[in-house]
């Protein structure tokens, strides 16, 4: 092609060109985006209409990195246990060290069934399964690597390589945010530290950081430099801002119709508004006992994620489109050994919280529009590791997806008869996107960003085949 | 069981897998043809050669026929001369300099190429920017630092006198400066990826160093101060450990050195292959992986890592191109015999000399032991008298084993009697004077002498530095293609070579003759030299995308607008012909970065003014090219992180300049935010240039932070701009802006006594000009009614209230701080105009 052509053709008329067949709709949302999309100009969290009505307004993803073993949470294994410690026949590729060549371990947890869906939970979490019928259960999540970070990088990015937007990056860019006073994506993660890898989980990747996950600490000052450290006496700092804008307009006035500056401009209000509302919706004491009491802040062991999904309802409730909760810092879904004793700790840290969340938000009637994820980068292995531990396994595990229109009281997918592998309705992390953005009223392949002269889609579903699920939702199902 | 997929094969049916990918023998699929149960009786049986192309197929991992084809496939060529003919891959060529009209505009040939596309349109440059405007570009862009009130002074002087003698010779003065390596080189750095942490870096409280990891980093700088020519630099960087014969050196010479320095540049990806965990085959290949794909963007710009696990989607890149390129860095990244990353880090003597130092200080060892070992009882039977008033404090239940521990000579005792004193460290602690005290006079005296013996020995200890180097070690390993990028799943080996498509044939893209000084692959020496060959396509794409870069440092935007990927689904580029003449030109001229630099600087495009009002024929020139893709004004332009803290420590003439070493620590704060390290190693380490302080991948000072420095997971060709609301609020709260903007206000009010000369002076500091006429009485009225303020709110002044005139002060200054930070906020301040 003459080089000299291409300056001429938009992109617009590019996508026209190349005969990609939306509906109009669809087509005036792209065009938003397309300008937001446009480097410098016009990147903002303004609320953009969908592709289409979705059920789903805002997502709360409860993180749990190291990989929770479906065999001793959610998928029952009777095998497992009826031939603890044999040699199991078909080969199981070990990963790391000390694994038991091919020995089956079962689990030492029992399973029942819950609620009317009769939904199967080993005895690990008292709480969640009385959620039961509220709950879609995903038995046949499959990952593509059996490294960590690979594999929370493809569940955050939709592709195991590092740079692409993650999920909550492509929603707020895709829809923007509700209120405007705070960011689109908010990250909790412990104040203690980051999860291993966790880090990439909330990345605007190749897209502006605007749409990147914002991290609001739930220990000291929420967001960073909210305030200044000695505060400044009364009136000082809106005087300050009114002679900026005075210089700011004098700069103005040579640069007239340049939108960052603009933008620039009006960040400082906005700084100003969010002060305020940050701080609002971050202090929590005007919740009442028994709310603290749903979250456990009135224990310590649950009180550190419990106080981070209480600020996660809170930004929810304010319009932030995407928050993120770490369970702990570290990989504490991660047990190679001591399984059961590992397993029962991080039920007593997170299992109360989790529930007193999904709860609470079914009672404030914001289930229906808020979609809860809950689920690590992979699941674990039958055989054992280091004696009453397990490995990772890239080839399945579980993953429960709550509320935003999915069905209640299903459990989807099925493993084979150790859990090793996926059998029946494979459901990878590039799905994982097509679904929840679907529920947000956004087709994955129409949510469009120009990266290195190439208009990418949210999960480049030419190389990922990322497909819909459309057995999992409840609520109309926009096929094109 | 369905054999229409390669996939469904594997899956098999009731007996299981049919197929084990490599493994033809292994496989029922092949298994059941050679004992001739399959096909069925009453089908013709296979043919040898059947049976042949079968084998092979499954020993190449059974890909899917189309991917086969691709790969495989020794019918035809992999890469057709038709993949070859794309813009950035074809050999250098001559442009002519067009001819325009405006020949009064023309200061450079680059401007005759923008005038020609300009003229096409009818339009014209934008006349040229304001003197201070010009100073104000030239110091951010080739030094990343504001004129000091005094080098301003100097340039409108001269200016005054003659404009284009004045720039020319600022240009000269700016290009000597020290800081030109220091700006100049953070771009290479963020293009090779250069932090100076190693390993992921996930954990906040933990900072783990290689051991002379930041030599590399003085290198890049002082490669750029000494202009070394680009096409050294990348040979040093990819095979400088392959120029010299090293291994067998008696002694290294600094050339030698400043070689094994230089392949830093293959230690910036994460590598936590020292923690023996994550030492696995997956991590060893993460390292090779994020290696190449750091060398695809920063040298070839070339997506390479699609290529990886499939043949490229948009480039003809074939997945056996990719593991070709791999096959160079193999001898160095052994995956059989891994060298985990701290046992690559290098000895800056020679292996004899290292050898000597050891046995030398091996031997100081030796007498040092049994000194030690007396000191110690020496003390420990001090310590045994001091006991008892101490035990009281420990609790009953543990008092009888630290007694017993305690009686022990140190070296005698358990782990478990050693935790033990560890977790009572606090009740036992006793001082040396203490010890002196119950210690009889001979016991003192020979403990004196003991540490005397110990210090001298001590004293002759030698020690050598380390060099964080890549270098061939061992058995030549094979390198294989992996079957889908699978790490565990090795398919057919290949030779080590280049880039089919950047080769002008497929034979040629295999090595075939290395070059090798000891005991030495050569790859990579072989990589370097065809990349750094003027007359092939990959030198001629090297060129393109260094000149490319630069081009955008200097205007904003690229001529190829993706700096990374100039393959087919890159950004075509606005100029090619100009392109194409400044590659040519880069390369005859020796390779030269500052001729480069000085040559783009110097050019009317450069130097014409940004805003749309100088422009007469404004309104159609946006009409015509609202992008200013043709480039009819300057780009208005954000500096980036680093520069946005260094700028401020210029304006508080607060900078510590002093270059190289090892990094300033940072650490974080009760608010889990990062700050530098205050006072240590030096009073004024903390105040030096953001390069010299300690760079990670995910953390960063706040200020850095919100203005986007990248984390570096890889590596950055091109910084993000964002516009977000942390940055305001950065501005207006972080404890560094605020201390910087008191700074310079107690640096104005010295110097200055009048309001009006403060102001003047804050404007000259903070904003490289005066005020206007407006400015300067909205900054007076600011100034009153800041002061009014400041002063209704009292202070203690030595525990009591002050006086009224120290408060008067007192808010004159804060009110002034005030103006400076206000300025520092401003549009005017975060832009290049």
């Amino acid at each position: 092609m003459d080089a000299n052509n291409t300056m001429t053709i938009s992109r617009r008329q590019m996508l026209q060109l190349s005969g990609m067949g939306f509906g109009t709709m669809a087509l005036a949302a792209l065009q938003q985006q397309e300008q937001a999309a446009r480097a410098g100009e016009m990147v903002s969290l303004q609320p953009r209409k969908p592709h289409f009505e979705g059920p789903a307004k805002a997502v709360i993803q409860l993180v749990m990195t190291g990989g929770p073993s479906q065999m001793d949470l959610f998928d029952p294994k009777p095998v497992l246990n009826q031939r603890d410690g044999q040699v199991y026949e078909i080969k199981i590729d070990p990963i790391q060290g000390g694994s038991d060549p091919n020995k089956l371990l079962g689990t030492p947890f029992k399973f029942s069934q819950h609620g009317e869906s009769g939904m199967d939970f080993s005895s690990v979490f008292p709480h969640l399964p009385t959620l039961a019928d509220d709950l879609c259960m995903i038995r046949s999540f499959e990952s593509v690597h059996n490294n960590h970070t690979e594999g929370i990088v493809n569940l955050a990015c939709g592709k195991m390589f590092v740079g692409r937007p993650t999920m909550g990056a492509w929603i707020s860019y895709g829809l923007g945010s509700e209120n405007q006073n705070l960011p689109g994506f908010v990250v909790l993660r412990d104040p203690d530290g980051y999860s291993t890898s966790g880090g990439l989980m909330s990345k605007n990747g190749w897209m502006p950081a605007l749409y990147g996950g914002t991290e609001f600490s739930s220990r000291g000052s929420a967001v960073t430099n909210l305030q200044r450290r000695v505060a400044l006496p009364n009136g000082v700092q809106a005087r300050s801002l009114q002679f900026l804008a005075q210089l700011n307009a004098e700069q103005q006035r040579r640069f007239p119709e340049n939108s960052e500056l603009e933008t620039r401009i009006r960040n400082y209000e906005l700084a100003a508004r969010m002060q305020l509302s940050a701080t609002q919706t971050l202090d929590i004491s005007d919740e009442t006992e028994a709310s603290r009491k749903l979250y456990g802040l009135d224990n310590e062991k649950t009180q550190n994620y419990g106080l981070r999904c209480l600020m996660a309802r809170r930004l929810i409730e304010s319009g932030v489109r995407f928050v993120q909760v770490f369970s702990a810092a570290g990989q504490p879904w991660d047990h190679h050994n001591g399984l059961k004793n590992n397993l029962l700790d991080m039920s007593a840290r997170t299992d109360l919280p989790t529930t007193g969340l999904i709860k609470d938000l079914k009672q404030r009637g914001l289930l229906d529009s808020t979609i809860v994820m809950w689920g690590g980068e992979f699941g674990r292995m039958p055989v054992a590791q280091n004696s009453d531990g397990r490995d990772h396994n890239k080839r399945a595990g579980s993953f429960i997806l709550a509320g935003g229109g999915f069905k209640k009281g299903l459990t989807y997918g099925a493993t084979d008869e150790v859990g090793y592998t996926v059998v029946e309705n494979r459901f990878t992390a590039p799905d994982m996107f097509a679904c929840v953005m679907h529920q947000m009223g956004l087709d994955h392949r129409e949510v469009k960003f120009e990266h290195a002269g190439r208009l990418e889609d949210a999960t480049d579903s030419v190389v990922t085949d990322a497909k819909l699920h459309p057995d999992i939702i409840a609520t109309p199902v926009h096929l094109s | 069981m369905s054999l229409l997929e390669p996939e469904l094969i594997r899956q098999g049916g009731k007996s299981g897998p049919a197929l084990v990918d490599g493994m033809p023998k292994q496989s029922l699929l092949f298994k059941k043809i050679l004992d001739n149960s399959m096909p069925p009786q009453g089908h013709s049986r296979l043919t040898l050669e059947d049976r042949e192309i079968l084998h092979r197929w499954i020993d190449f991992g059974a890909p899917a026929i189309k991917d086969y084809e691709r790969l495989y496939g020794s019918q035809t060529e992999l890469v057709s001369d038709e993949d070859r003919d794309h813009f950035a891959w074809r050999k250098l060529s001559f442009s002519q300099v067009p001819k325009v009209r405006g020949q009064s505009r023309i200061l450079s040939p680059i401007d005759a190429f923008l005038l020609a596309r300009l003229e096409e349109k009818d339009l014209t440059f934008a006349p040229e920017a304001d003197g201070l405007v010009l100073a104000r570009r030239l110091y951010f862009d080739l030094i990343g630092l504001p004129p000091t009130p005094k080098q301003l002074d100097d340039f409108v002087y001269g200016w005054v006198q003659n404009p284009q003698v004045a720039y020319g010779q600022l240009v000269d003065q700016l290009l000597q400066s020290p800081h030109f390596g220091v700006r100049w080189g953070r771009h290479w750095l963020d293009a090779a990826g250069y932090v100076d942490v190693c390993g992921a870096d996930e954990n906040a409280s933990q900072i783990r160093l290689p051991r002379g990891g930041w030599r590399y980093r003085d290198y890049v700088v002082q490669a750029f101060n000494n202009d070394k020519p680009y096409h050294q630099f990348l040979v040093e960087q990819l095979a400088g450990d392959e120029l010299f014969d090293w291994r067998n050196a008696d002694q290294f010479t600094p050339e030698m050195i400043e070689s094994l320095v230089a392949t830093g540049y293959w230690r910036t990806a994460m590598d936590d292959t020292d923690q023996d965990v994550l030492n696995i085959p997956s991590n060893r290949y993460a390292v090779l992986f994020d290696q190449m794909e750091i060398f695809g963007s920063s040298v070839l710009g070339l997506t390479l890592q699609c290529a990886r696990c499939h043949s490229h989607k948009y480039d003809p890149i074939p997945q056996r191109d990719y593991f070709r390129l791999l096959a160079n860095l193999t001898p160095a990244f052994n995956l059989e015999d891994w060298l985990k990353r701290d046992a690559r880090e290098l000895a800056d003597v020679s292996p004899k000399q290292r050898t000597a130092i050891d046995a030398e200080n091996a031997e100081i060892d030796r007498l040092l032991t049994p000194l030690q070992k007396e000191l110690s009882d020496l003390g420990q039977r001090a310590d045994v008298r001091l006991l008892p008033p101490r035990l009281a404090k420990i609790p009953l239940e543990d008092r009888a084993a630290v007694e017993e521990a305690f009686g022990l000579a140190v070296d005698t005792r358990s782990d478990a009697q050693n935790a033990l004193l560890g977790k009572h460290a606090d009740a036992l602690l006793i001082s040396g004077e203490d010890r002196k005290s119950v210690q009889t006079e001979e016991e003192q005296r020979r403990s004196e002498e003991l540490q005397g013996k110990l210090s001298e020995l001590e004293a002759d200890r030698r020690h050598y530095g380390f060099i964080h180097a890549l270098y061939d070690y061992g058995a030549l390993p094979t390198t294989r293609v992996l079957v889908r990028g699978e790490t565990t799943r090795p398919g057919r080996p290949v030779s080590p070579g280049f880039l089919s498509a950047l080769c002008d044939s497929d034979q040629e893209a295999v090595q075939a003759t290395f070059e090798r000084h000891g005991e030495t692959s050569g790859r990579r020496l072989g990589l370097a030299r065809w990349a750094t060959n003027p007359e092939s396509r990959g030198g001629a794409l090297v060129a393109r995308v260094i000149v490319n870069r630069v081009w955008h440092h200097l205007f904003g935007q690229g001529l190829v607008a993706s700096l990374g990927n100039f393959g087919y689904s890159g950004a075509s580029p606005t100029h090619p012909k100009l392109l194409e003449w400044l590659a040519h030109d880069f390369v005859a001229s020796g390779w030269k970065m500052k001729r480069l630099i000085r040559q783009m600087v110097s050019s009317t495009v450069y130097r014409q003014s940004s805003s749309p009002l100088a422009v007469e024929s404004a309104a159609r020139a946006k009409e015509i090219d609202p992008d200013n893709d043709l480039l009819w004004r300057a780009r208005l332009r954000r500096i980036e992180s680093e520069i946005v803290r260094d700028a401020m420590l210029r304006s508080s003439a607060q900078l510590d300049e002093t270059l190289n070493g090892p990094p300033v620590g940072i650490e974080q704060r009760e608010d889990k935010t990062f700050h530098v390290v205050r006072g240590k190693p030096t009073p004024t380490s903390h105040l030096r240039r953001t390069l010299y302080i300690l760079s990670r991948r995910n953390y960063h000072m706040p200020m850095l932070d919100v203005f986007d420095v990248p984390a570096m997971t890889t590596n950055c060709v091109m910084r993000d701009q964002s516009t977000v609301v942390l940055q305001s609020l950065t501005m207006l709260n972080d404890d560094f802006i605020v201390e910087h903007s008191r700074k310079t206000a107690e640096g104005v009010a010295a110097a200055s006594a009048l309001r009006d000369g403060q102001i003047s002076l804050a404007f000259k500091r903070i904003l490289s000009r005066l005020p206007s006429r407006n400015e300067r009485l909205q900054s007076q009225e600011f100034l009153k009614d800041q002061a009014a303020l400041f002063a209704s709110s009292a202070t203690e002044v030595d525990g009591e209230e002050e006086t009224d005139e120290q408060r008067l002060v007192r808010a004159e200054l804060e009110a002034l701080a005030m103006l400076c930070q206000m300025l520092f906020n401003s549009n005017n301040f975060l832009y290049l105009e």
